[in-house]
């Protein structure tokens, strides 16, 4: 692969927290560090990834950007516990802008609490004003290929979508302490019922695309990318990238699902 | 006598035959779906006269060539396998299967060596199982593939837990209680047999797995691993040893740990594309013979179906003959002759399976045209995101010439992109037949071109080869 953006920025340097990457890569979520770090390469920016596991301290006074995907029940068990050790570290980054992208699972513990089909709900970490119910197995799980809108695109993006695979079986609802990601244009999204995906607080993204979602969603890589950027080289901007695939890659999805009902 | 059954034959018959004579594929599924109709029982019904009983396979991977590397064996031994073939590896193709060979009273057509052998997919296993009463169930391995249709790979595991304890004795049935041949390596799979104790099967578990520590990966457990925590406590699982995906030697802090195997792969020495030595020890004595096949995953293929073929006491010498004289299940692993070229088909449908093929494929270092191809479609899996989690990264600086096809194509590119194989957009012919075309214009006489390709991706570029009579249709094999 050529170094394509070399010069001009010098020895730029993100760092990334990964929280519970060897227990949640269950959708592809590997793809998305994958595309941070290829981005940050082509650019001659040092991604330096930090994985954060189960008893390890979090310390995010250093990070400029924090990941966490999603993962089968049974690992999710085993981290949940650990989590709530972590939370107050999680509230002072949110609250200071630490840019976060949280996938799926990942998500739905950022809420309030998860409400199972039975039993008792199961407390979230109440950093988003959101929650999520599952409506029984009876219900059929919300699978499939998406396509958003994205509500804060920002102006210099080449586009105002975003696409991606959903497959979940919880609802969640958003309160009015966080604002979605995006409008859905097919597929289920949040609930599949207020057309809502994802959620949006601070710098902070929930959502329920995988697919993975940063390879085909390269404006929304790159502005998680900008935010982290500019908290360790305030002023720093990063160099356009040659996305002919990724674009390729995301019509694809738009041709064949962006025009269908959920 | 048993009219019911018997007319449910004969729809299944009839429609079997118009679906062949039509023209439409192998005519596997559709007349036992007609047949189910008729009479539910039907499977039960005709299973039962089976006078050695039945073998069911089933796992994510392995299972078609396992259960061919078990019929060879078991033709070997001079018994007569009667199988669900062609990969119709539902309820429904196994029912087809045995209303084939029936009257239309519903009498099943048995010499004294018909021994059943099917192969079932994860899915259909939990109706397969207790509708046939197996004497054999046989798991090759548990790992996420299909997520969108299958579940997460505990849901599975749940399942198939319910299906086995639905066969496990209750001191009334004369049935003697199936025996388990359950993969060692595999922490889910294990845990079927009890090893752990978590779930008490009074069924006997014969366990295999690898005890050389040649293959073993030198990073340890690869990022696609799907076992995590330990299935009797659910404790994280440290590994000494990790072969392929999560396969390998594995215990937790409670003191739960793999299960010694009986069948064992004591010595595994590859030789590429050539195939594999392999040393096995069993309870019958030790046995050294060349698999023809490549890669650690066709190991645990063997391995499952010389430990079946033991369970049904089939002697050793025809393990090793069944084996040596094995040659791929159609399509998995298979070499075509075009003109003066060569194709290689290669089916890779999940991350683990991508890898095996990937490390295959590119760990002699030396570089090949290729043609890969994504599809989408049901028997695919509708999600892509997998390729995210296999290594393409072992392709990169090793690929001379490169054609991407199929629905998702875009993806695969990017996926390419990404692992450092491509810096340019590849050609993208979505066209399996002209892709193929595409590909071998790359490659020079007396050159192979590797594809690796999704499920259906395989079946139409076979089918394209087939028409252009370089292969038979399968569902002659």
């Amino acid at each position: 692969m050529s170094k394509r953006g070399l010069g001009g920025e010098g020895s730029l340097k993100v760092v990334l927290t990964h929280l519970y990457g060897d227990l949640l890569n269950l959708y592809a979520d590997r793809g998305n560090i994958i595309t941070w770090q290829q981005r940050c390469a082509w650019r001659g920016i040092e991604l330096d990834v930090r994985q954060v596991g189960v008893g390890d301290d979090l310390d995010l006074d250093a990070a400029d950007l924090l990941f966490m995907g999603g993962g089968q029940d049974g690992d999710q068990r085993l981290m949940a516990d650990d989590l709530f050790d972590k939370v107050d570290a999680l509230r002072a980054a949110l609250d200071d802008g630490l840019p976060m992208l949280v996938v799926c699972g990942g998500y739905q513990l950022f809420g309030h609490y998860y409400q199972p089909a039975e039993g008792p709900r199961l407390p979230g970490l109440g950093l988003f004003d959101l929650h999520t119910v599952h409506p029984g197995a009876q219900v059929p799980r919300c699978i499939g290929n998406v396509v958003v809108e994205w509500d804060a695109a920002p102006v210099s993006s080449a586009r105002k979508t975003l696409v991606g695979f959903e497959n979940h079986g919880g609802r969640t609802f958003l309160g009015n302490g966080a604002r979605p990601l995006g409008r859905v244009l097919s597929g289920h999204g949040n609930n599949s019922q207020d057309r809502s995906e994802g959620a949006v607080v601070n710098n902070a993204y929930g959502t329920y695309l995988h697919g993975s979602l940063l390879p085909k969603n390269p404006h929304l890589a790159d502005h998680l990318l900008q935010l982290a950027l500019s908290r360790r080289h305030p002023g720093a901007t990063l160099q356009p990238l040659d996305d002919t695939l990724e674009w390729r890659a995301h019509e694809a999805v738009l041709s064949r699902y962006g025009g269908k009902a959920a | 006598m048993n009219l019911r059954a018997g007319l449910a034959v004969t729809a299944a018959r009839v429609a079997g035959a118009a679906s062949r004579t039509l023209g439409r594929g192998g005519g596997t599924a559709l007349p036992g779906l007609l047949a189910e109709r008729i009479d539910p029982n039907l499977l039960t019904h005709l299973a039962a006269q089976l006078p050695r009983g039945a073998i069911v396979v089933t796992g994510t991977n392995g299972k078609t060539t396992t259960s061919h590397m078990l019929a060879r064996i078991l033709r070997c031994a001079g018994l007569e396998p009667l199988r669900n073939g062609s990969g119709s590896n539902l309820a429904r193709g196994v029912a087809t299967s045995l209303a084939a060979r029936s009257d239309p009273v519903g009498r099943l057509a048995t010499s004294p060596g018909t021994v059943g052998l099917f192969e079932t997919d994860e899915a259909a296993f939990a109706q397969v199982v207790p509708a046939v009463r197996p004497r054999v169930v046989a798991v090759t391995n548990l790992f996420r593939d299909q997520l969108d249709r299958y579940g997460e790979v505990d849901t599975v595991a749940a399942i198939w837990r319910a299906a086995l304890a639905r066969i496990a004795p209750d001191g009334r049935s004369s049935t003697p209680p199936a025996t388990l041949v359950l993969n060692a390596d595999d922490p889910t799979v294990a845990a079927l047999g009890g090893a752990f104790g978590a779930h008490g099967q009074d069924a006997t578990a014969l366990y295999f797995g690898i005890d050389a520590p040649t293959p073993g990966l030198p990073g340890g457990v690869e990022h696609a691993s799907d076992a995590k925590t330990c299935p009797g406590c659910g404790a994280r699982l440290d590994y000494t040893l990790a072969f392929y995906g999560h396969l390998g030697h594995y215990s937790c802090a409670n003191g739960h740990r793999r299960p010694t195997p009986t069948v064992a792969a004591t010595r595994v020495e590859p030789h590429g594309f050539d195939g594999t030595d392999l040393t096995l020890r069993t309870a019958e004595g030790d046995l050294t013979l060349r698999l023809p096949l490549p890669g650690v995953y066709n190991v645990y293929n063997a391995l499952a179906a010389a430990a079946a073929a033991l369970a049904v006491a089939v002697p050793l010498t025809a393990v090793k003959e069944g084996l040596e004289g094995f040659t791929a299940a159609f399509g998995r692993l298979e070499r075509i002759g075009v003109g003066d070229k060569a194709v290689f088909l290669i089916l890779a449908k999940n991350p683990v399976g991508m890898n095996e093929a990937l490390r295959t494929l590119f760990g002699d270092g030396a570089p090949k045209h290729v043609l890969m191809a994504l599809n989408d479609l049901d028997a695919d899996g509708r999600d892509v995101s997998w390729i995210w989690d296999a290594d393409f990264e072992h392709a990169a600086g090793r690929v001379v010439s490169l054609v991407v096809s199929g629905r998702r194509a875009e993806d695969l590119a990017l996926r390419l992109k990404y692992a450092g194989v491509v810096d340019t957009p590849p050609p993208h012919v979505p066209d399996h037949g002209r892709a193929l075309d595409a590909a071998l214009q790359n490659v020079p006489s007396g050159a192979t071109l590797y594809c690796v390709l999704t499920y259906t991706a395989m079946l139409a570029l076979r089918q394209v080869l087939t028409q252009r009579g370089h292969t038979a249709p399968y569902w002659d094999e």
